[in-house]
């Protein structure tokens, strides 16, 4: 991913840049039999996105140029995709699965066919997008002027466990052909290395470029219902945690459990945020995907 | 002066006691055929096979009693509701046994409550939930891009 998760719920650049190849018909109706003919997840997902970011430069041992974004190169992200999503491996010359290895990818506590899953998914959310029946490898797909359907599908990404599964969601609204939408929601296990955390908004410091962005916002501004993309979190600011450890003495047959409670730090205020996209939010316009 | 074996009986007695009855609300006995017999034993797991008597140990003040408990999950254990799943709970009892009445004894508890957890399927395979604070010292420290 391009940067830390923060939050429960994840979308950022990746997941904006896979939205802007779908809103493509006819990238999503060659997508579609590229899935289904077993095509390579990774070379379907945008990853080569010029504005996803650029790895830092070095000559002669020197840094000349720092990066910028998520600060790789689309190999790099090929290979976190096929590694550390699907569990695969290039270590006999080409990527493959390998099924016996455990855990699959840097998913904790988890084995299974996640390519697989997600495929099915991806595979599932396009053909109710574009009202088709279930299809498998060879099927003929309409040309992407006489679709009859196209709605848009929206990608998201919960990663808290303890399965990897994928649940496709829709929601007609009107008869015209782009009344309504899909929601791909992809629950995962958690991934190594990235905590959460229970504080939900962040201090906008002009002196720190990082949430000064107008795309981090709490409150969101009155206008940004007319964004094209909006994401937002609503919930208590900050929590306090206590953990309470069961090793304290105590007399007979009282016996003390472990446990940790969160307590909101001010339960009087909720507050909105809309976070910033490094952090797992949207672009007021989302991102698209740029050759 | 080391504590007499005979107080050393009654601390394992009362360790005993100790945890069924503390823990009553949670676990019960399992007394299927299958189970553990006898369902509560001084001893500690592992390849070594050890006797009551090689496992217990005393100081002059203390006496150290691990012990296993053939149960099942059958009340609210840590907020999750009875799942029934049997399983065998594994702790040490340390057990301040200085005082002449026993009533006035501290049991200082270590029990693998996160293998019971694990045993009645919990998971702990979860991003961990840091405070505000904490998730800064974990940005500060962790590797990041050059």
């Amino acid at each position: 991913m391009p940067g830390p998760m923060p939050y429960l719920l994840h979308k950022s650049a990746y997941f904006e840049i896979i939205e802007s190849l779908l809103d493509d018909p006819a990238v999503r109706v060659a997508g579609l039999q590229q899935l289904r003919s077993g095509h390579p997840l990774a070379d379907l997902l945008g990853l080569d996105s010029t504005n996803l970011g650029a790895p830092p430069v070095t000559v002669a041992g020197i840094v000349t140029d720092p990066g910028w974004g998520d600060h790789q190169g689309p190999d790099e992200r090929i290979r976190h995709i096929n590694e550390d999503w699907l569990g695969m491996s290039n270590a006999s010359g080409a990527w493959a699965k390998q099924p016996a290895a455990f855990p699959t990818g840097f998913w904790q506590g988890y084995q299974g066919d996640t390519d697989a899953i997600l495929r099915k998914a991806t595979i599932c959310a396009i053909e109710v997008s574009l009202n088709l029946p279930p299809g498998v490898a060879g099927d003929p797909v309409p040309a992407p002027s006489a679709l009859e359907r196209q709605w848009p599908i929206d990608v998201y990404w919960i990663c808290q466990g303890p399965y990897f599964q994928c649940w496709v969601m829709w929601r007609q609204s009107g008869s015209g052909p782009t009344e309504g939408h899909v929601t791909l929601l992809i629950a995962t296990p958690a991934a190594d290395g990235y905590p959460l955390t229970s504080k939900i908004t962040r201090p906008v410091d002009p002196t720190n470029p990082k949430y000064t962005s107008s795309e981090y916002a709490s409150p969101p501004p009155d206008d940004a219902r007319l964004f094209t993309q909006g994401m937002w979190v609503i919930g208590h600011g900050d929590y306090e945690k206590t953990v309470v450890c069961s090793t304290e003495g105590t007399r007979h047959a009282q016996v003390m459990a472990p446990g940790i409670q969160w307590r909101a730090a001010d339960p009087n205020t909720v507050v909105c945020v809309s976070p910033a996209e490094w952090e797992g939010g949207v672009l007021r316009d989302g991102r698209p995907y740029v050759p | 002066m080391p504590i007499s074996p005979a107080i050393i009986v009654v601390v394992k007695n009362r360790v005993q006691s100790d945890v069924i009855s503390g823990l009553s609300s949670s676990f019960t006995a399992d007394d299927r055929a299958d189970a553990m017999t006898p369902v509560f034993s001084i001893t500690l797991a592992g390849p070594e096979d050890l006797e009551e008597g090689d496992v217990v140990a005393a100081s002059e003040s203390f006496v150290a009693v691990p012990w296993a408990d053939a149960c099942v999950h059958t009340g609210p254990f840590l907020e999750i509701q009875p799942t029934y799943v049997r399983f065998q709970l594994h702790g040490t009892t340390f057990v301040h046994a200085a005082a002449p009445d026993p009533d006035d004894w501290i049991y200082y508890r270590f029990i693998d409550f996160l293998c019971a957890l694990y045993n009645i399927g919990v998971s702990t395979n979860v991003r961990p939930a840091l405070t505000g604070d904490e998730y800064l010292a974990w940005d500060e420290a962790r590797p990041h891009p050059s």
